[in-house]
């Protein structure tokens, strides 16, 4: 489909670091023929025996160190439900807390925002100037669903994370996005005294959380009628992902 | 077919009538799903209970996923377990876990008192005392909400929090809540005890850490309940009866 539609996609690749000499070789020949700038990394995956891993296990510095040197900018960490292993907490960020520290001119955006503790990721987010929301499934599960959970979590992830590190996903395969994007253009923190201490969203925060932020993290150059209309919006929008990063912090 | 937890309560207590259902069903309102810090009762998670008349006890529990986490079944089925053999009058305890992935494990395990790590032999190798522990944690955040909620709504200052101790605050059903679990923690829990601690320290929170601490209690407590919601949701999807002691939220 991308190559009928030249530049209209983005690749992101990934790679598996119990893969060893030849998951690196691959990540090579898939940085090389797609030119990525992000990739995908699903760490309670299983391979060969092994239940999962750790963003801080030794091999897996190895590949985000091999990642930064090919260009890459932005790792996309699975953290959502699963069931395996058993007897670990299969939720748990703080392998994301430490590698954002130790890799700090790469993004973490945390998919899923580790639910179902979104408590967990928030207090690591807030202290990370590198570490996104990904609002896959957050969006399209919720926002139907259970509108009243859902306010809440943006709420608290307004608060905690701010609008200008939370990042649209669509989940498509699983749903398509078109009600997802209109749903959310149209959704507003309720008027209700249970939300009265959470920030609200206005029509800027719902573009940098639509495409936004994620056109800084890319470097994808947004048309002018499409950027923010107040003064320094174009710092945020045509800066670098490292930029980007440090301003917003 | 799943195989059914079953052996001699260790006080078996010979001439001692038999509890009715009512009475077993009472006795499970004190076992919790770790992770919502709600009774199995009122969760909806006890599909039957009865007991015949010469003291053999039979519990049935469902969960609301086939992919529910193990290790939180696990210690369901098993506090389950010690609490109906803990009874007087029951001669033999079966509790079983229904529509499960994991129910010949958890059952058999169970039933053998073999503890998690047997259980699932290869599979994992830490008890869930941790666990446990981690979520009792939370549970102190979220009812640290639930109590001081009312009382900043009433006027209370954040400095008078920072103030008062357990004693101060008017009895309520949260308040004795958060006392149990800060008692299960091993944390203060007395009149004289600091209403505002850390809990994994158990040092008393000052007026400055104070605005965090509680909106750190805010998030935990929506992360809680949320998730209840989502779980009673699935729950009410997969099966059509309402179990036995459930209240509707």
């Amino acid at each position: 489909m991308g190559e009928k539609h030249p530049g209209k996609f983005i690749y992101n690749t990934r790679f598996d670091p119990r893969d060893g000499e030849a998951g690196l070789e691959e990540l090579r020949r898939n940085v090389e023929r797609f030119g990525s700038k992000g990739l995908k990394l699903y760490t309670a995956e299983w391979n060969k025996g092994s239940r999962g891993y750790k963003l801080t296990d030794p091999e897996a510095y190895t590949f985000l160190s091999a990642a930064q040197d090919l260009g890459i900018k932005n790792i996309h960490v699975h953290k959502g439900p699963t069931i395996w292993p058993l007897d670990k907490d299969a939720f748990d960020v703080a392998d994301v807390d430490h590698a954002a520290t130790d890799f700090p001119n790469l993004n973490f955006i945390v998919e899923h925002v580790g639910l179902p503790r979104i408590e967990d990721f928030c207090f690591m987010a807030t202290q990370e100037p590198n570490v996104y929301a990904g609002l896959a499934v957050v969006i399209g599960g919720l926002m139907h669903a259970r509108p009243k959970f859902f306010a809440k979590v943006m709420g608290e992830l307004l608060f905690w994370v701010g609008e200008d590190k939370m990042l649209f996903g669509s989940d498509y395969a699983i749903w398509e996005p078109k009600w997802q994007v209109e749903g959310f253009v149209d959704w507003e923190m309720p008027d209700d005294p249970e939300f009265s201490d959470y920030p609200r969203l206005g029509t800027d925060g719902k573009k940098k959380i639509m495409g936004l932020n994620a056109a800084a993290l890319y470097g994808i150059d947004v048309p002018a009628e499409h950027r923010l209309g107040r003064p320094g919006a174009h710092e945020v929008l045509g800066g670098l992902p490292e930029e980007h990063a440090a301003s917003g912090a | 077919m799943t195989s059914p937890v079953t052996a001699a309560p260790p006080n078996a207590s010979p001439g001692e009538p038999p509890p009715g259902a009512a009475r077993v069903l009472a006795a499970l309102d004190a076992v919790r799903d770790p992770e919502l810090d709600e009774p199995i009762t009122s969760l909806g998670f006890v599909t039957s209970c009865h007991v015949s008349a010469a003291g053999d006890a039979q519990v049935r529990l469902r969960l609301p996923t086939y992919f529910c986490a193990p290790n939180f079944a696990f210690l369901m089925v098993a506090d389950a377990y010690d609490a109906v053999t803990a009874l007087p009058g029951v001669r033999r305890a079966e509790v079983v876990l229904e529509d499960h992935f994991a129910s010949d494990a958890i059952n058999s395990g169970v039933a053998a008192r073999a503890g998690f790590v047997r259980a699932f032999d290869g599979e994992a190798v830490s008890e869930l005392g941790g666990l446990r522990a981690d979520f009792l944690r939370k549970a102190v955040m979220a009812g640290t909400d639930q109590v001081c909620r009312p009382l900043l709504a009433a006027g209370a200052t954040p400095g008078g929090l920072a103030a008062m101790t357990l004693g101060d605050v008017a009895d309520s059903r949260p308040l004795r809540r958060l006392r149990e679990r800060r008692a299960e923690l091993g944390l203060p829990a007395g009149d004289d005890a600091p209403l505002l601690i850390d809990p994994a320290t158990g040092a008393a929170v000052g007026t400055d850490a104070l605005p965090l601490h509680l909106r750190k209690a805010q998030l935990t407590r929506t992360s809680l309940e949320a998730n209840g919601s989502i779980c009673r949701g699935m729950l009410k999807v997969r099966y059509d009866t309402p179990g036995q002691g459930e209240e509707e939220q």
